[in-house]
């Protein structure tokens, strides 16, 4: 999420829903299946043990962000969808 | 294409304050808190304790945590790590993966309710009774349930604590 924002100018939220993996112990990854095919197996190719879940799933986490815009002041919030996660602003 | 660029829900954008969190109900906990004059760790510690209520599954007092704090005007940073010790007598070495990666002999001792006071106590503006009153009030009057709640009560191991709004009470 926050290469997301800080390499691929992707705003916060973006960054949150974009589809992710979960990593667990030794080279397990849990891949939501937004992720295409051939990404998939790449990581594969590459070693590791990817394990398809849900387009959109609660198991890689819920993640929420704040980001200041230094110009502006201005604050933008971000918040996890695949949970509850909400956001609001004053 | 979604609605927002490559999004489903715009960035919720503001010029005073944002709280984001796990729950829309803990969420507003900090806004309260920052509406009400508060600084940010008040707002912070209303929503933690907040989410112990409304997610308690993912969220509680029982959980562990880290808090970083950063001044505004001195630039200041801290950072509180409250991150429970495993007890004494534990050895992961004994355990099988499967036990460390969940159930009883997994379990650190609970930081979040100590870490929440402490942070409370040396960076907050409110007292206690008022950073933790819309964690009592949602926890005796009562929360809807999201799909979500419903989903992780059926499926998980999670029992209900009906004793949750006295533990909030007597830490206020």
């Amino acid at each position: 999420m926050l290469l997301n924002v800080l390499e691929f100018g992707m705003s916060i939220q973006e960054a949150i829903e974009a589809p992710r993996v979960r990593v667990y112990r030794d080279r397990l990854i849990d891949a939501e299946s937004r992720i295409p095919a051939e990404t998939r197996s790449g990581l594969a190719e590459r070693g590791h043990n990817v394990n398809l879940i849900d387009d959109w799933s609660w198991i890689v986490g819920g993640g929420q962000g704040i980001v200041r815009d230094p110009e502006s002041g201005a604050l933008m919030a971000g918040a996890d969808p695949r949970r509850d996660g909400y956001a609001l602003a004053i | 294409m979604p609605p927002h660029r490559n999004a489903y829900r715009p960035s919720v954008m503001g010029t005073r304050g944002v709280v984001t969190s796990a729950h829309p109900l803990a969420s507003m906990a900090g806004i309260q808190m920052l509406q009400a004059g508060g600084n940010a760790v008040d707002a912070a510690v209303a929503v933690g304790s907040t989410l112990n209520v409304v997610e308690p599954f993912m969220s509680s007092a029982g959980g562990i945590g880290l808090m970083l704090i950063s001044r505004g005007r001195t630039g200041e940073r801290h950072v509180l790590d409250f991150i429970g010790r495993a007890p004494r007598a534990s050895d992961p070495s004994a355990c099988t993966d499967d036990e460390l990666a969940g159930g009883p002999k997994s379990c650190a001792t609970p930081g979040n309710l100590g870490g929440w006071l402490a942070a409370l106590e040396r960076f907050g503006s409110m007292d206690r009774a008022r950073v933790l009153a819309p964690a009592i009030a949602l926890a005796e009057n009562g929360v809807p349930l999201t799909f979500k709640n419903v989903e992780f009560f059926e499926t998980g191991s999670y029992k209900p604590r009906p004793r949750c709004s006295s533990t909030c009470s007597s830490s206020a």
